[in-house]
């Protein structure tokens, strides 16, 4: 191994932007080297530089963006030096890149096999038979259903999993030396992000290519990678062995990172406070020491270098061999488990019965008069849902489950088909909008486009406050206790959203959302578009005010870790259906149903000594306006039976589990025609 | 309350400042405006001979016609020997007073009307709209010959229908507009905080709308200055002798290659009001937005 010359060699990277407040470093004397058939996986925060360093390698900086010094060999010549041609040519024939969003990265306009056939013509000198041969191998290579039809297929025609996977195939189209995945699954539903990954271990595997693997998931990290670097504030922090830097790190970063992130398991995640440094504004001596446990003023005083720790590692802490390796797990002492709270007893706070909503792609009459056309879409069918005071439920499901649709019908923000709300005994429609509105609250997906730009924050809250009457007389004090009450400082009622970070903006969301002083909040996604260390603070947060206000919660996520530790209760939606309900602990133990099961074993594991015996679906989600007859899940359920194609399984409880609260919708668990017992 | 306004604008002033175009756009305006407003106030001012250059006096024999560039008139004299530096300076009050009146009376109107159409949606958006459409039926200054020609010859009327004729314009961006921005995830918060429709229009939709609007009204200002030229040319606004842009540079035009600054100057001065008043609505749709502040752009 040693004798071999690295694929890609990268010494003391740094990269600049310019910007009207001056020159700002993106990425700070980052090395490494990459060898043939090994998996690099960079992983940080976002703003750590981790995109910026590929772009660099790649030669696709911003205008306003340099390489400021450094060098970058590929296969032994400069990149840095090399013109924009010669650039071009190495660019796909050396070196490929995968972008995070499949939907933006294929042109609308040509087909997928276009595209393909493009890029092989590009680099080959072959005629267009051969090149269309060629991308007919590939999108087999890359494991397509149906490549001939995807092969005509316009970009918007493919599902996401789809053009992530035509990406692929272009990436690999010129068979590069090296391949750099930039968050390739992040924006893909867990299930299809377990067959993306599968198919990139397979390809590196086969073809011996070297691949940077860029990712903030530190379970896609641990699974997909031999050697990980970790990212923080423009720099590299600490390089390793994968398997010894997620068991033993020794950077505090990392170590903190690995605590705070939500795992399937009881162990609470730790919190990891404080938010990366401004690039504009970089403490002097370590990034980190801010936030670091272990910081003393020798850490304030000098940048650490990235040298090698007493075991060879390198690390950028100066008291690295004094601290030695740190936890990667959180120490688990958990003051209060989900398991230990109370339950609902008694009637529920927010009921809905049948609960359906159906989308109609018809918008004129004529399209409404005439026969055929689209089917309408049922985003919600026929779902029953509970919630009790104080009861936290966590409804879980991919894109295109229902799942946010139920959580805005519950609210009156989307207009039911049919069903009944019952709300604190009293039909929902019998409320007022102000008395439902000040009594059920909602914390929106995404902080940057929830809160007005043109609003300052008092505005924002002030005006809740004063609408729903929620103030004794002094608004401004209310909206500054509201503040205080997020974790924020209340001299921020001035700023505008837009002077705010995400973490702050979504304290703001959830301020908002409190001001009405309510009984119940919905939460949709709340974490979702927010960094690790930023996300496990938001959790504490709405953990915190919903046991201080006594509150009952609706947490709606795709993630089920990030579920696992706020939920009393959680319901598994696929396809507009419950499939599964029944308390935390017991469905993570003991999933009952397939789909539930899969989901679970979905979620990268962030301990590399965990072997995941991962249950990969096949196929996606079909589509909500053509269901299949039967069950929803029959067309990807690996235990599927004839009788599944051919009826709808009833949502019913679970023989013997849970006094009837743990319910499942699969044949599997139904008493009558009940097969041959699954372990 | 106030102060918190007054940082409001402070931030919008700063923002403003710091772009050099936008400020040039502001001189050009504010010049023009003050020009305007000596030629209101002028019997103040001047003395009356300056004045009675305005106005041909066949008996006069200061009145020599096509006279070319001096000292004594700059810009030369018209073909009725007019001084055009001074007719000039009175049409900045005309031309001001017919952009900023029509285009106020327009984007108050349009936008409110296209904005309610894109929230709203359905029939109101639909008959809304469909009264947009039929008025776009018509060319702009044909239909504004056809409402002064009902309401009668005169520059007030002149106004009215200008008014009148660029309401589709706000309308039809106000409503694109305000589609996108409902939208947005802040509405659905506004109506989730129980908010009564009045206050999401007028406060979570319309500020948001505002850029694209402020733009079209800098851009429809130059359109109205030049509309309302051609309308006095027809007869239908400002009479002669009354001096306004539009009327000098059709006149003008007789004379091109005798006297090419008859026209030239008039139209300079519609130029550099209309670069004035886009400069000024690019600077200002900028410096309103939040998210573009100068500080933090990359």
């Amino acid at each position: 191994m040693a004798a071999r010359d690295p694929v890609l060699r990268v010494e003391d990277l740094t990269t600049e932007f310019m910007t009207d407040a001056g020159p700002i470093t993106a990425v700070q004397d980052v090395s490494f080297d990459l060898y043939q058939g090994e998996r690099l996986g960079i992983v940080g925060e976002s703003g750590s530089g981790k995109s910026v360093t590929a772009l660099s390698i790649m030669g696709l900086l911003e205008r306003n963006g340099r390489i400021d010094r450094g060098s970058i060999r590929l296969n032994g010549r400069e990149l840095t030096a090399v013109s924009t041609d010669e650039l071009n040519d190495i660019r796909g024939e050396e070196i490929a890149m995968i972008l995070q969003d499949p939907m933006t990265a294929l042109t609308p306009t040509l087909s997928a096999g276009t595209q393909i056939v493009e890029t092989v013509l590009e680099h080959d000198d072959v005629s267009r038979t051969a090149a269309r041969d060629r991308a007919m191998e590939l999108l087999e290579q890359v494991r397509i259903p149906n490549p001939e039809t995807v092969m005509d297929s316009y970009p918007n025609e493919l599902s996401g999993g789809q053009r992530q996977r035509v990406l692929i195939a272009i990436a690999i189209s010129c068979s590069p030396d090296v391949l750099i995945a930039d968050e390739p699954t992040t924006a893909l539903d867990v299930t299809i992000q377990a067959q993306i990954l599968d198919l990139l271990h397979e390809l590196v595997e086969d073809r011996d290519m070297a691949l940077i693997h860029i990712t903030h998931d530190l379970g896609v990290v641990s699974e997909m990678t031999d050697r990980v670097a970790v990212m923080y504030a423009s720099r590299f922090v600490e390089i390793g062995p994968t398997r010894e830097l997620f068991v033993q790190p020794r950077h505090p970063y990392t170590a903190g990172l690995l605590r705070a992130t939500p795992r399937k398991t009881d162990t609470e995640p730790e919190l990891l406070s404080g938010t990366v440094p401004d690039p504009k504004n970089r403490p002097t001596g370590c990034n980190y020491a801010a936030r670091c446990p272990h910081a003393t003023e020798a850490c304030r005083e000098d940048d650490p270098p990235l040298v090698a720790a007493e075991d060879g590692r390198p690390v950028a802490c100066v008291r690295t061999d004094e601290l030695g390796y740190l936890p990667a797990a959180p120490t688990a002492d958990p003051t209060e488990t989900a398991t230990e709270r109370a339950g609902s007893g008694g009637d529920p706070l927010l009921e809905a019965i049948g609960l359906r909503k159906e989308f109609t792609a018809a918008e004129s009459i004529l399209d409404r008069v005439l026969p055929g056309g689209d089917p309408p879409i049922k985003a919600v069918d026929g779902v029953d849902v509970s919630l009790g005071a104080e009861e936290t439920v966590g409804l879980v499901g991919e894109s295109g489950s229902g799942k946010t649709t139920l959580g805005r019908l519950l609210i009156s923000l989307t207009d039911r088909t049919a069903g009944d709300i019952v709300f604190d005994g009293e039909p929902l429609d019998s409320l007022s909008s102000d008395e439902l509105r000040s009594r059920v609250q909602f914390v929106f997906q995404d902080p940057n486009s929830s809160l007005n730009p043109r609003q300052t924050i008092r505005d924002i809250l002030g005006h809740a406050v004063r609408h729903h009457g929620t103030h004794d007389g002094d608004v401004d004090a209310t909206v500054r206790s509201l503040l205080e009450e997020v974790g924020l400082e209340p001299n921020l009622v001035d700023s505008y959203p837009f002077e705010l970070s995400g973490g702050q903006r979504q304290r703001i969301g959830i301020a908002r959302a409190l001001s009405v002083d309510p009984d119940v909040l919905i939460a949709d996604e709340p974490t979702s578009a927010l960094d690790v260390s930023v996300q496990g603070q938001i959790l504490a947060l709405l953990e915190r005010i919903k046991r201080e206000r006594t509150l009952a919660m609706l947490f709606v996520s795709h993630d089920l870790s990030v579920i696992r530790h706020i939920s009393d209760r959680i319901a598994v939606m696929y396809l507009g259906e419950i499939v599964e309900t029944g308390r935390t602990e017991r469905v993570f133990r003991e999933p009952k149903h397939p789909y539930t099961e899969a989901l679970l074993s979905a979620i990268p594991r962030i301990d590399p000594r965990k072997t995941a015996d991962r249950i990969i679906l096949d196929g996606e989600v079909p589509d909500p306006g053509r269901p299949p007859t039967g069950c929803n899940f029959v067309t990807r359920c690996p235990h599927a039976m004839s009788e599944c194609g051919e009826r709808d399984p009833a949502l019913v409880a679970v023989e013997g589990a849970e006094d009837g609260q743990r319910r499942s919708a699969c044949f599997l668990h139904h008493d009558t025609e009940k097969p041959a017992s699954r372990e | 309350m106030t102060t918190r306004s007054r940082d409001r604008w402070r931030r919008t002033w700063r923002e403003f400042r710091s772009r050099s175009l936008a400020v040039a756009g502001l001189v050009i305006v504010v010049t023009v405006i003050v020009v305007g407003a000596f030629a209101t106030i002028d019997s103040y001012l001047f003395d009356a001979e300056l004045i009675t250059t305005l106005y041909y006096d066949p008996n006069n024999p200061q009145f020599v016609p096509l006279q070319e560039p001096s000292v004594d008139h700059p810009f030369g004299t018209d073909s009725l020997g007019r001084d055009v530096l001074a007719r000039t300076i009175y049409g900045a009050k005309i031309s001001i007073q017919v952009g900023v009146t029509a285009v106020t009376i327009a984007a108050t109107i349009g936008s409110i009307m296209g904005i309610l159409a894109g929230y709203a949606g359905g029939y109101v958006e639909m008959a809304i709209m469909r009264f947009v459409d039929v008025m776009l039926g018509f060319p702009a200054l044909v239909l504004a010959i056809g409402v002064v020609a009902v309401l009668g010859f005169s520059l007030q009327n002149v106004i009215i229908a200008l008014g009148f004729v660029y309401v589709p314009q706000f309308a039809r961006i106000g409503r694109s507009t305000a589609i996108s921005v409902a939208e947005e995830e802040y509405i659905d918060a506004a109506r989730a905080m129980g908010y009564s429709d009045t206050h999401i229009v007028f406060r979570e939709v319309l500020p948001n709308s505002i850029s694209p609007l402020l733009v079209q009204a800098s851009l429809l200002m130059a359109f109205a200055i030049i509309a309302e030229a051609s309308l006095s040319f027809l007869g239908l606004g400002a009479r002669p002798p009354t001096a306004t842009w539009g009327q000098m540079v059709a006149s003008g035009s007789d004379y091109l290659e005798q006297a090419p600054w008859l026209s030239i100057v008039p139209g300079l001065a519609i130029f550099l009001t209309v670069l004035g008043f886009n400069l000024v609505g690019d600077g200002l749709r900028d410096a309103l937005d939040p998210r573009e502040s100068s500080e933090r752009r990359f």
